[in-house]
Protein backbone atom coordinates (compact mmCIF):
# COMPACT_ATOMS: atom_id res chain seq x y z
CA UNK A 1 0.00 0.00 0.00
CA UNK A 2 1.56 3.58 -1.28
CA UNK A 3 0.02 6.90 -0.01
CA UNK A 4 -3.58 6.11 -1.24
CA UNK A 5 -5.79 8.63 -0.89
CA UNK A 6 -8.80 6.65 -1.36
CA UNK A 7 -7.60 3.60 1.29
CA UNK A 8 -6.51 5.97 3.75
CA UNK A 9 -10.24 8.10 3.44
CA UNK A 10 -12.13 4.17 3.91
CA UNK A 11 -9.46 3.81 7.02
CA UNK A 12 -10.66 6.82 8.99
CA UNK A 13 -14.00 6.62 8.31
CA UNK A 14 -13.46 2.35 9.05
CA UNK A 15 -15.10 1.29 5.78
CA UNK A 16 -12.17 -1.47 5.04
CA UNK A 17 -12.31 -5.27 6.29
CA UNK A 18 -10.09 -6.05 8.84
CA UNK A 19 -7.03 -7.42 6.86
CA UNK A 20 -6.89 -3.89 5.25
CA UNK A 21 -7.03 -2.26 8.42
CA UNK A 22 -3.75 -4.47 9.64
CA UNK A 23 -2.09 -3.17 6.27
CA UNK A 24 -3.10 0.16 5.74
CA UNK A 25 -1.80 0.82 10.04
CA UNK A 26 1.19 -1.33 9.17
CA UNK A 27 1.73 0.97 6.50
CA UNK A 28 0.96 4.03 9.11
CA UNK A 29 3.73 2.76 11.26
CA UNK A 30 6.07 3.45 8.50
CA UNK A 31 4.90 6.18 6.32
CA UNK A 32 4.97 9.65 8.54
CA UNK A 33 3.59 11.28 5.33
CA UNK A 34 0.22 8.94 5.42
CA UNK A 35 0.65 9.71 9.19
CA UNK A 36 0.15 13.11 9.11
CA UNK A 37 -2.31 13.46 6.28
CA UNK A 38 -4.34 10.99 8.64
CA UNK A 39 -4.37 13.35 11.48
CA UNK A 40 -5.26 16.49 8.99
CA UNK A 41 -8.38 14.36 7.30
CA UNK A 42 -9.41 13.59 10.72
CA UNK A 43 -9.11 16.85 12.07
CA UNK A 44 -10.99 18.13 8.95
CA UNK A 45 -13.53 15.70 8.92
CA UNK A 46 -14.22 17.00 12.78
CA UNK A 47 -14.44 20.44 11.81
CA UNK A 48 -16.83 19.11 8.74
CA UNK A 49 -19.37 17.35 11.51
CA UNK A 50 -19.06 19.89 13.86
CA UNK A 51 -21.16 22.28 10.87
CA UNK A 52 -24.51 19.72 11.21
CA UNK A 53 -26.94 21.90 12.72
CA UNK A 54 -30.32 21.29 14.26
CA UNK A 55 -32.97 22.46 12.05
CA UNK A 56 -34.71 25.74 13.76
CA UNK A 57 -38.34 25.14 15.33
CA UNK A 58 -39.95 27.10 13.20
CA UNK A 59 -38.83 25.61 9.86
CA UNK A 60 -40.01 22.23 11.59
CA UNK A 61 -43.88 23.65 11.55
CA UNK A 62 -43.41 25.22 8.19
CA UNK A 63 -42.89 22.31 6.68
CA UNK A 64 -45.60 19.88 8.57
CA UNK A 65 -47.80 23.43 7.83
CA UNK A 66 -46.32 23.32 3.69
CA UNK A 67 -46.78 19.01 3.49
CA UNK A 68 -50.59 18.87 5.09
CA UNK A 69 -51.74 22.28 2.77
CA UNK A 70 -50.68 20.24 -0.08
CA UNK A 71 -53.02 17.99 -1.82
CA UNK A 72 -52.32 14.36 -1.55
CA UNK A 73 -49.73 13.12 -4.26
CA UNK A 74 -51.80 11.40 -7.17
CA UNK A 75 -51.98 7.44 -6.63
CA UNK A 76 -51.04 6.07 -10.28
CA UNK A 77 -52.52 2.96 -11.74
CA UNK A 78 -49.29 0.78 -12.80
CA UNK A 79 -51.48 -0.92 -15.25
CA UNK A 80 -52.93 2.16 -17.02
CA UNK A 81 -49.71 4.13 -17.14
CA UNK A 82 -47.38 1.83 -18.36
CA UNK A 83 -46.37 -1.71 -17.38
CA UNK A 84 -46.71 -3.38 -14.12
CA UNK A 85 -43.83 -3.69 -12.09
CA UNK A 86 -43.99 -7.16 -12.10
CA UNK A 87 -43.34 -7.02 -15.65
CA UNK A 88 -40.33 -4.48 -15.47
CA UNK A 89 -38.78 -6.68 -12.86
CA UNK A 90 -38.70 -9.65 -15.40
CA UNK A 91 -37.49 -6.99 -17.88
CA UNK A 92 -34.74 -5.91 -15.29
CA UNK A 93 -33.66 -9.70 -14.51
CA UNK A 94 -33.58 -10.26 -18.38
CA UNK A 95 -31.63 -7.39 -19.21
CA UNK A 96 -29.19 -7.90 -16.35
CA UNK A 97 -28.86 -11.26 -17.05
CA UNK A 98 -27.70 -10.49 -20.93
CA UNK A 99 -25.53 -8.04 -19.11
CA UNK A 100 -24.27 -11.09 -16.88
CA UNK A 101 -24.14 -13.48 -20.42
CA UNK A 102 -22.23 -10.68 -22.52
CA UNK A 103 -19.14 -10.30 -20.11
CA UNK A 104 -20.32 -7.66 -17.03
CA UNK A 105 -18.25 -8.24 -13.78
CA UNK A 106 -21.26 -8.82 -11.24
CA UNK A 107 -21.90 -12.05 -10.10
CA UNK A 108 -25.41 -13.24 -11.94
CA UNK A 109 -28.39 -13.51 -9.38
CA UNK A 110 -30.02 -16.55 -9.80
CA UNK A 111 -33.36 -15.21 -11.26
CA UNK A 112 -31.72 -13.38 -14.26
CA UNK A 113 -29.94 -16.17 -15.51
CA UNK A 114 -33.28 -18.40 -14.87
CA UNK A 115 -35.04 -15.55 -16.96
CA UNK A 116 -32.50 -14.92 -19.55
CA UNK A 117 -32.37 -18.66 -19.84
CA UNK A 118 -36.70 -18.97 -20.26
CA UNK A 119 -36.60 -16.41 -22.79
CA UNK A 120 -33.55 -17.86 -25.12
CA UNK A 121 -35.15 -21.18 -24.83
CA UNK A 122 -38.46 -19.40 -25.82
CA UNK A 123 -36.57 -17.75 -28.70
CA UNK A 124 -35.17 -21.02 -30.25
CA UNK A 125 -31.99 -19.75 -30.23
CA UNK A 126 -28.32 -19.13 -28.48
CA UNK A 127 -28.13 -15.59 -29.12
CA UNK A 128 -29.84 -13.41 -26.91
CA UNK A 129 -33.41 -11.97 -28.24
CA UNK A 130 -33.91 -8.75 -30.06
CA UNK A 131 -37.44 -8.63 -28.64
CA UNK A 132 -39.71 -9.42 -26.45
CA UNK A 133 -43.10 -9.02 -25.98
CA UNK A 134 -44.65 -7.83 -22.41
CA UNK A 135 -48.44 -6.82 -21.86
CA UNK A 136 -49.14 -7.29 -25.42
CA UNK A 137 -46.10 -4.26 -25.81
CA UNK A 138 -43.36 -5.20 -28.07
CA UNK A 139 -40.10 -4.10 -25.36
CA UNK A 140 -37.00 -3.99 -28.29
CA UNK A 141 -33.86 -5.04 -26.87
CA UNK A 142 -30.02 -3.84 -27.64
CA UNK A 143 -26.56 -4.39 -27.00
CA UNK A 144 -23.97 -1.93 -26.18
CA UNK A 145 -20.80 -0.86 -24.19
CA UNK A 146 -20.01 2.13 -22.35
CA UNK A 147 -16.65 2.70 -20.42
CA UNK A 148 -15.78 -0.88 -21.24
CA UNK A 149 -18.62 -2.23 -19.80
CA UNK A 150 -21.44 -4.15 -21.68
CA UNK A 151 -24.90 -1.74 -21.82
CA UNK A 152 -28.08 -3.63 -22.51
CA UNK A 153 -31.02 -1.16 -23.14
CA UNK A 154 -34.18 -1.92 -23.71
CA UNK A 155 -36.90 0.41 -25.79
CA UNK A 156 -40.77 0.58 -25.57
CA UNK A 157 -43.93 2.93 -26.42
CA UNK A 158 -44.93 2.12 -23.38
CA UNK A 159 -43.53 3.36 -20.11
CA UNK A 160 -41.62 1.38 -17.60
CA UNK A 161 -43.66 1.92 -14.07
CA UNK A 162 -40.28 1.35 -11.28
CA UNK A 163 -40.00 -1.96 -9.49
CA UNK A 164 -39.79 -2.66 -5.80
CA UNK A 165 -36.88 -0.84 -4.10
CA UNK A 166 -36.10 2.10 -6.71
CA UNK A 167 -36.26 5.58 -6.35
CA UNK A 168 -36.96 8.60 -8.82
CA UNK A 169 -34.31 10.96 -8.69
CA UNK A 170 -37.09 13.79 -8.16
CA UNK A 171 -40.55 13.69 -8.96
CA UNK A 172 -42.96 10.81 -9.70
CA UNK A 173 -42.03 11.98 -13.42
CA UNK A 174 -38.41 12.01 -13.61
CA UNK A 175 -35.87 9.20 -14.47
CA UNK A 176 -35.65 6.22 -11.87
CA UNK A 177 -32.83 3.98 -10.90
CA UNK A 178 -32.78 0.83 -9.00
CA UNK A 179 -30.32 -1.88 -8.33
CA UNK A 180 -30.13 -5.52 -9.15
CA UNK A 181 -27.26 -7.94 -7.67
CA UNK A 182 -24.01 -5.54 -8.79
CA UNK A 183 -26.08 -3.74 -11.52
CA UNK A 184 -27.77 -0.53 -11.85
CA UNK A 185 -30.86 -0.15 -13.59
CA UNK A 186 -31.96 3.26 -14.75
CA UNK A 187 -35.38 4.33 -16.62
CA UNK A 188 -36.04 7.42 -18.40
CA UNK A 189 -39.95 8.07 -19.98
CA UNK A 190 -40.22 10.60 -22.64
CA UNK A 191 -41.28 10.23 -26.40
CA UNK A 192 -38.95 6.79 -26.21
CA UNK A 193 -38.86 4.78 -22.77
CA UNK A 194 -35.54 3.60 -22.25
CA UNK A 195 -34.33 1.25 -19.92
CA UNK A 196 -30.34 0.35 -19.54
CA UNK A 197 -28.83 -1.84 -17.32
CA UNK A 198 -25.06 -2.17 -16.83
CA UNK A 199 -22.18 -2.32 -14.26
CA UNK A 200 -21.35 1.15 -13.56
CA UNK A 201 -22.57 4.15 -11.65
CA UNK A 202 -26.38 5.48 -11.70
CA UNK A 203 -24.60 9.16 -12.85
CA UNK A 204 -22.88 7.99 -15.45
CA UNK A 205 -25.49 5.39 -17.02
CA UNK A 206 -28.49 8.08 -16.68
CA UNK A 207 -26.34 10.81 -18.79
CA UNK A 208 -25.31 8.17 -21.61
CA UNK A 209 -29.52 6.90 -21.12
CA UNK A 210 -30.22 10.42 -21.58
CA UNK A 211 -28.13 10.99 -24.67
CA UNK A 212 -29.52 8.39 -26.38
CA UNK A 213 -32.24 9.73 -28.05
CA UNK A 214 -35.12 10.23 -25.74
CA UNK A 215 -36.38 13.34 -23.76
CA UNK A 216 -36.16 12.35 -20.38
CA UNK A 217 -38.03 14.90 -17.52
CA UNK A 218 -35.18 15.57 -15.35
CA UNK A 219 -35.85 16.95 -11.93
CA UNK A 220 -36.92 20.50 -12.18
CA UNK B 1 -53.20 9.20 1.13
CA UNK B 2 -52.85 10.81 4.38
CA UNK B 3 -49.65 13.34 5.15
CA UNK B 4 -48.68 10.96 8.51
CA UNK B 5 -46.82 8.13 7.25
CA UNK B 6 -44.93 10.44 4.53
CA UNK B 7 -44.13 13.12 8.69
CA UNK B 8 -43.10 9.73 10.04
CA UNK B 9 -40.85 8.77 7.57
CA UNK B 10 -38.72 11.69 6.93
CA UNK B 11 -38.98 14.40 9.62
CA UNK B 12 -36.69 12.32 11.44
CA UNK B 13 -34.37 13.18 8.91
CA UNK B 14 -34.67 17.09 8.89
CA UNK B 15 -31.56 18.17 10.68
CA UNK B 16 -29.37 16.13 8.11
CA UNK B 17 -31.42 17.84 5.16
CA UNK B 18 -31.08 21.60 7.19
CA UNK B 19 -27.42 20.76 7.64
CA UNK B 20 -26.88 19.85 3.89
CA UNK B 21 -28.76 22.89 2.59
CA UNK B 22 -27.24 25.45 4.74
CA UNK B 23 -24.08 24.30 3.08
CA UNK B 24 -25.75 24.40 -0.48
CA UNK B 25 -27.10 27.67 0.17
CA UNK B 26 -25.88 31.49 0.59
CA UNK B 27 -27.96 32.64 3.50
CA UNK B 28 -30.72 30.75 6.22
CA UNK B 29 -33.59 31.94 4.26
CA UNK B 30 -32.44 30.23 1.12
CA UNK B 31 -31.87 27.23 3.31
CA UNK B 32 -35.17 27.28 4.40
CA UNK B 33 -36.94 27.73 1.42
CA UNK B 34 -34.44 25.32 -0.05
CA UNK B 35 -35.71 22.55 2.66
CA UNK B 36 -39.54 23.31 2.28
CA UNK B 37 -39.10 22.41 -1.76
CA UNK B 38 -37.17 19.51 -0.46
CA UNK B 39 -39.78 18.27 1.25
CA UNK B 40 -42.43 19.25 -1.05
CA UNK B 41 -40.73 17.18 -3.69
CA UNK B 42 -40.79 14.35 -1.84
CA UNK B 43 -43.96 14.68 -0.53
CA UNK B 44 -44.88 14.01 -4.31
CA UNK B 45 -42.99 11.49 -4.71
CA UNK B 46 -43.79 9.38 -1.69
CA UNK B 47 -45.29 7.20 -3.09
CA UNK B 48 -42.94 6.03 -5.16
CA UNK B 49 -39.81 6.03 -2.77
CA UNK B 50 -40.61 1.87 -2.09
CA UNK B 51 -38.61 0.97 0.85
CA UNK B 52 -35.32 2.99 0.04
CA UNK B 53 -32.80 4.75 2.37
CA UNK B 54 -35.10 7.75 3.06
CA UNK B 55 -32.18 10.04 4.28
CA UNK B 56 -30.15 9.08 1.57
CA UNK B 57 -33.66 10.00 -1.03
CA UNK B 58 -34.32 13.03 0.83
CA UNK B 59 -30.70 14.24 0.48
CA UNK B 60 -30.54 13.41 -3.20
CA UNK B 61 -34.19 15.73 -3.74
CA UNK B 62 -32.33 18.52 -1.53
CA UNK B 63 -29.19 18.53 -4.23
CA UNK B 64 -31.27 17.82 -7.12
CA UNK B 65 -33.34 20.80 -6.11
CA UNK B 66 -30.04 22.85 -4.70
CA UNK B 67 -29.12 22.37 -8.53
CA UNK B 68 -32.21 23.58 -10.46
CA UNK B 69 -32.44 26.04 -8.66
CA UNK B 70 -29.08 27.43 -9.03
CA UNK B 71 -29.44 27.17 -12.60
CA UNK B 72 -32.80 28.81 -12.52
CA UNK B 73 -30.89 31.68 -10.51
CA UNK B 74 -27.30 32.11 -13.24
CA UNK B 75 -28.87 34.85 -14.58
CA UNK B 76 -28.07 36.77 -11.29
CA UNK B 77 -24.90 37.14 -9.84
CA UNK B 78 -24.67 33.99 -7.19
CA UNK B 79 -22.22 33.21 -4.69
CA UNK B 80 -22.87 29.63 -3.59
CA UNK B 81 -21.95 29.01 0.10
CA UNK B 82 -20.62 32.30 0.01
CA UNK B 83 -19.68 34.95 2.48
CA UNK B 84 -23.20 36.21 3.09
CA UNK B 85 -24.05 33.73 5.41
CA UNK B 86 -21.06 34.98 7.76
CA UNK B 87 -22.39 38.61 7.65
CA UNK B 88 -25.51 37.12 10.36
CA UNK B 89 -26.56 34.59 12.64
CA UNK B 90 -30.27 34.14 13.59
CA UNK B 91 -28.85 33.48 17.43
CA UNK B 92 -32.57 32.56 18.12
CA UNK B 93 -32.64 30.06 15.74
CA UNK B 94 -29.18 28.50 15.93
CA UNK B 95 -28.99 25.96 18.49
CA UNK B 96 -25.99 24.61 17.47
CA UNK B 97 -23.80 27.89 18.47
CA UNK B 98 -23.58 25.61 22.00
CA UNK B 99 -21.58 23.18 20.22
CA UNK B 100 -19.36 25.67 18.56
CA UNK B 101 -18.69 29.14 18.87
CA UNK B 102 -19.96 31.14 16.10
CA UNK B 103 -16.60 32.87 15.39
CA UNK B 104 -15.58 28.87 14.72
CA UNK B 105 -18.52 28.45 12.99
CA UNK B 106 -17.87 31.33 10.32
CA UNK B 107 -14.48 30.07 9.98
CA UNK B 108 -15.13 26.56 9.17
CA UNK B 109 -17.94 27.90 6.58
CA UNK B 110 -15.24 30.22 4.65
CA UNK B 111 -12.66 27.34 4.26
CA UNK B 112 -16.14 24.73 3.37
CA UNK B 113 -16.23 28.07 0.37
CA UNK B 114 -12.53 27.78 -0.40
CA UNK B 115 -12.81 24.24 -1.54
CA UNK B 116 -12.95 22.79 -4.90
CA UNK B 117 -16.78 22.12 -5.62
CA UNK B 118 -16.35 18.40 -5.89
CA UNK B 119 -14.60 17.98 -2.83
CA UNK B 120 -16.82 20.15 -0.70
CA UNK B 121 -19.93 17.56 -1.92
CA UNK B 122 -18.38 15.35 -0.59
CA UNK B 123 -17.72 16.40 2.50
CA UNK B 124 -21.48 17.97 3.02
CA UNK B 125 -22.73 14.64 1.34
CA UNK B 126 -20.39 12.30 3.45
CA UNK B 127 -19.89 13.82 6.79
CA UNK B 128 -22.55 16.78 7.10
CA UNK B 129 -25.21 14.77 5.58
CA UNK B 130 -24.30 11.43 6.93
CA UNK B 131 -24.21 9.42 4.11
CA UNK B 132 -21.42 6.26 3.16
CA UNK B 133 -19.16 6.90 0.49
CA UNK B 134 -21.17 4.40 -1.44
CA UNK B 135 -24.26 6.03 -1.18
CA UNK B 136 -22.56 9.56 -2.26
CA UNK B 137 -20.67 7.40 -5.06
CA UNK B 138 -24.63 6.66 -6.17
CA UNK B 139 -25.68 10.39 -5.88
CA UNK B 140 -22.80 12.33 -7.73
CA UNK B 141 -22.52 9.04 -10.34
CA UNK B 142 -18.75 8.72 -9.47
CA UNK B 143 -16.46 5.86 -8.65
CA UNK B 144 -16.54 4.92 -4.45
CA UNK B 145 -12.93 5.52 -4.76
CA UNK B 146 -12.98 8.91 -6.25
CA UNK B 147 -15.26 10.23 -3.72
CA UNK B 148 -13.15 8.61 -0.71
CA UNK B 149 -10.09 10.35 -2.29
CA UNK B 150 -12.24 13.82 -2.77
CA UNK B 151 -12.81 13.61 1.07
CA UNK B 152 -9.10 13.28 2.00
CA UNK B 153 -7.91 15.59 0.07
CA UNK B 154 -10.99 17.86 1.05
CA UNK B 155 -10.42 16.74 4.47
CA UNK B 156 -7.39 17.49 4.81
CA UNK B 157 -7.41 20.91 2.89
CA UNK B 158 -10.30 21.83 5.21
CA UNK B 159 -7.97 21.67 8.14
CA UNK B 160 -5.38 23.70 6.64
CA UNK B 161 -8.01 26.52 5.39
CA UNK B 162 -9.40 26.82 9.10
CA UNK B 163 -5.66 26.90 10.66
CA UNK B 164 -5.10 29.71 8.76
CA UNK B 165 -8.64 31.50 9.57
CA UNK B 166 -7.44 31.09 13.21
CA UNK B 167 -8.37 27.93 14.26
CA UNK B 168 -6.43 26.25 16.64
CA UNK B 169 -5.06 22.58 15.53
CA UNK B 170 -6.41 20.01 17.48
CA UNK B 171 -5.45 17.60 19.97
Amino acid sequence: MVHEDPRLAAYLDADLDPAEVEAVEAHLLDCDRCWQAVREARRGRALAEAMRELAPASLRDRVRMSVGAAPPPPVRSPRRRGRSAATVVAVVALVGGLVWASGGRGAPDQASVASVAAVVRAAGGRTPPSAVLADGQEIALSRDSLDGQPVMVARSAAPFDMPPGGRHLGGPDTPWVARRASMTVVCLSGPDNILVVADLPAGRLLAWAAARGTSPVVPA
Amino acid sequence: MTDQPFLDATMAHLDVVWSVARRMSSDPAEAEDLVQETYARAWRAFADQGRGDVRSWLVTICLNTARSELRRARRRPVTLMGNSELDEQEASDDVSGEAMASVERQAVSRALAALPEAQRRAIVLVDIGGLTAREAAEIEGSPRGTILARLHRGRRQLAVLAEREGLHRGP
